[in-house]
C-alpha cells in the first residue's frame, strides 16, 4: 500500500464517519490535495446514492407478494439446516471415546490376543509423540519380557513377544551409544513371580545381551535366546533418565 | 447542505440471528421481518447496476423470493445476512443481462427519490441520480459493484473481499482504480 494510498483511505474513513469534511481533508494534505480531490469529490457523490429509496406502494406490494408466496412455498419445520457440523462433532467425540477406551484396554493384551495387534501400535504412536523415545523403548522392551514370562507356556506367542523385544533393543542400540547403554540397562529389573519362576529377565549389557530358554518350554528355535539372571527387587517406578542424543 | 460523507455502514438488525433462526424452522412471520429491515438496502443495491425502475423493483422482489427458497443454504457464521442477499442480487443482475439483450435508453431512466422532499430538492436528486447512474454504468462491472457496495451499500472491505472472492489488497486496488475512472466520467459530465 503506497503513501497516496493510505492517504486516501484514511481520507474515505474520515469522510464517511463525518470526522472531517472534504475541504478538510484536502486542507490536511495538500502535497496529495490536486490528486485527492477528485476520487474524494466522486465518493461523496456516491454517497448520495443512499437518498434512493423505494416507494412505499412497492414495499408493500412486494411483501404481500412474499408472504403469499411464503404460503404457497412453506420451509418444512425443523429444516433449519441440518447440523451437518454436530453431527461429524458428535461422531469424533464417540470416536475418540472408543479409541480411547480401546487403547486402555488393549495395554492388558498379550501376543495372540486380539487386541495385541491395537497394543503395539499404541506404543508406536506414543513413541512417535514421546520427548524421549529412549526412554518408551526401556519401558516397552520391560512389557515384552514381562509377556515372555506371562505365555511362557505357548512357544508361538513368546516368540512373538521375543520377536519384539528384538525389535525394541534393535532400535535402543541405535539410539543410544554403548556406554549409556550400559548404564541403563540395569534399570530393568524383574520381580520372581509366585511361581518361583522369573517373571521377567534382566538382560546384560546390550553388547552381549541372551535371554535363557524356560527350562520346561519344547525346543524352539530361538535366535541367541538372552540369558536370564534372577532380580533383585523391582522399583515401584520405572525411571526415566536423561538419554543423551545418539552419536551420529 | 449537500452532505460531503460518504456512505458508511448501516445498522444490521439487532435480534437478526434469532429471526434467521425462525426463518429457516418456517416462520413466515420472522422472515417478512427481514425483508421490512433489508429491503430498502437490497432496492438501492440494484437500482444502481440496472437501467429502470420497474427492472429494479422487479428484480428486488425475486431477491426475497429466492432467499426464502435458499435460506437452507446460508449459513450465519460464513457471512453477515445482507452480504448474502447482494450476492443473490448480483446473481439477479447479471442472469438478467444474459437474458435481455437489449439495453433501455437512458431517457427512460426516472429515479424515485424520497417522498419528503420539496419539488425543486426532487427535481436536482432525480438529475443528479440519473447522471450518476450513468456515469457509474460506464465503469466494468468489478468496478461498479465495489463502488456501490462500498459508497452505497456501506459495506467494510472485508466483507466486500469475501463477496467478491478477492483480497482487501486488491479491493482497495480496484476501488481507486474505478473512483479514478468515475471522476473522470463525472468531470466529462459536470458532475464533480
Amino acid at each position: 500500500m503506497t503513501d497516496f494510498d493510505l492517504i486516501l483511505e484514511t481520507c474515505l474513513d474520515d469522510l464517511a464517519s463525518g470526522a472531517f469534511t472534504l475541504d478538510e481533508c484536502l486542507i490536511r494534505h495538500p502535497e496529495q490535495a490536486a490528486q485527492l480531490e477528485p476520487l474524494l469529490s466522486a465518493a461523496v457523490q456516491l454517497g448520495r446514492g443512499r437518498e434512493v429509496k423505494p416507494s412505499a406502494a412497492f414495499k408493500a406490494r412486494a411483501r404481500a407478494k412474499l408472504t403469499m408466496h411464503m404460503q404457497e412455498h412453506p420451509r418444512a419445520k425443523g429444516r433449519a439446516g441440518f447440523p451437518f457440523w454436530r453431527l461429524a462433532a458428535a461422531f469424533a467425540v464417540v470416536m475418540l471415546a472408543l479409541l480411547a477406551t480401546g487403547t486402555a484396554y488393549a495395554q492388558g493384551a498379550l501376543p495372540g490376543d486380539p487386541f495385541y495387534g491395537w497394543k503395539r501400535t499404541s506404543e508406536y504412536a506414543w513413541r512417535a509423540v514421546s520427548s524421549s523415545p529412549a526412554n518408551v523403548d526401556l519401558i516397552i522392551a520391560n512389557r515384552r519380557i514381562d509377556e515372555m514370562n506371562a505365555v511362557s507356556d505357548d512357544p508361538v506367542r513368546k516368540a512373538e513377544a521375543l520377536e519384539g523385544y528384538h525389535e525394541v533393543v534393535d532400535r535402543l542400540k541405535s539410539e543410544v551409544d554403548a556406554e549409556t547403554l550400559e548404564r541403563i540397562l540395569p534399570k530393568i529389573e524383574i520381580e520372581p513371580g509366585p511361581e518361583k519362576k522369573p517373571t521377567s529377565v534382566i538382560p546384560t549389557p546390550i553388547v552381549d545381551i541372551t535371554i535363557t530358554p524356560h527350562p520346561e518350554s519344547t525346543s524352539v528355535p530361538l535366535p541367541a535366546p538372552p540369558k536370564v539372571q534372577p532380580t533383585k527387587s523391582k522399583p515401584k517406578v520405572i525411571p526415566t533418565i536423561e538419554i543423551p542424543p545418539p552419536i551420529r | 447542505m449537500k452532505s460531503t460523507s460518504t456512505a458508511h455502514p448501516e445498522p444490521s438488525l439487532p435480534d437478526e440471528a434469532r429471526l434467521i433462526r425462525q426463518a429457516k424452522s418456517g416462520d413466515a412471520e420472522a422472515f417478512a421481518q427481514l425483508y421490512d429491515a433489508y429491503v430498502e438496502r437490497v432496492y438501492r443495491y440494484i437500482y444502481f447496476r440496472v437501467s429502470d425502475e420497474a427492472t429494479t423493483e422487479d428484480l428486488t422482489s425475486q431477491v426475497f423470493l429466492k432467499a426464502w427458497e435458499n435460506l437452507h443454504r446460508y449459513q450465519p457464521g460464513n457471512s453477515p445476512y445482507l452480504a448474502w442477499l447482494y450476492t443473490t442480487a448480483r446473481n439477479l443482475v447479471i442472469d438478467h443481462y444474459r437474458s435481455r439483450k437489449e439495453s433501455v435508453p437512458l431517457d427512460e431512466i426516472t429515479p424515485r427519490a424520497s417522498e419528503e422532499r420539496t419539488p425543486g430538492e426532487e427535481s436536482d436528486l432525480r438529475s443528479e441520480l440519473r447522471s450518476m447512474r450513468a456515469a457509474l454504468r460506464s465503469l466494468t462491472d468489478e468496478q461498479q459493484q465495489v463502488l456501490t457496495l462500498k459508497f452505497i451499500a456501506g459495506l467494510p472491505n472485508r466483507d466486500i473481499a469475501r463477496m467478491m472472492n478477492k483480497r482487501e489488497g486488491a479491493i482497495r486496488a480496484l476501488q481507486m482504480r474505478a473512483l479514478q475512472s468515475l471522476s473522470k466520467r463525472m468531470k466529462e459530465k459536470e458532475m464533480i
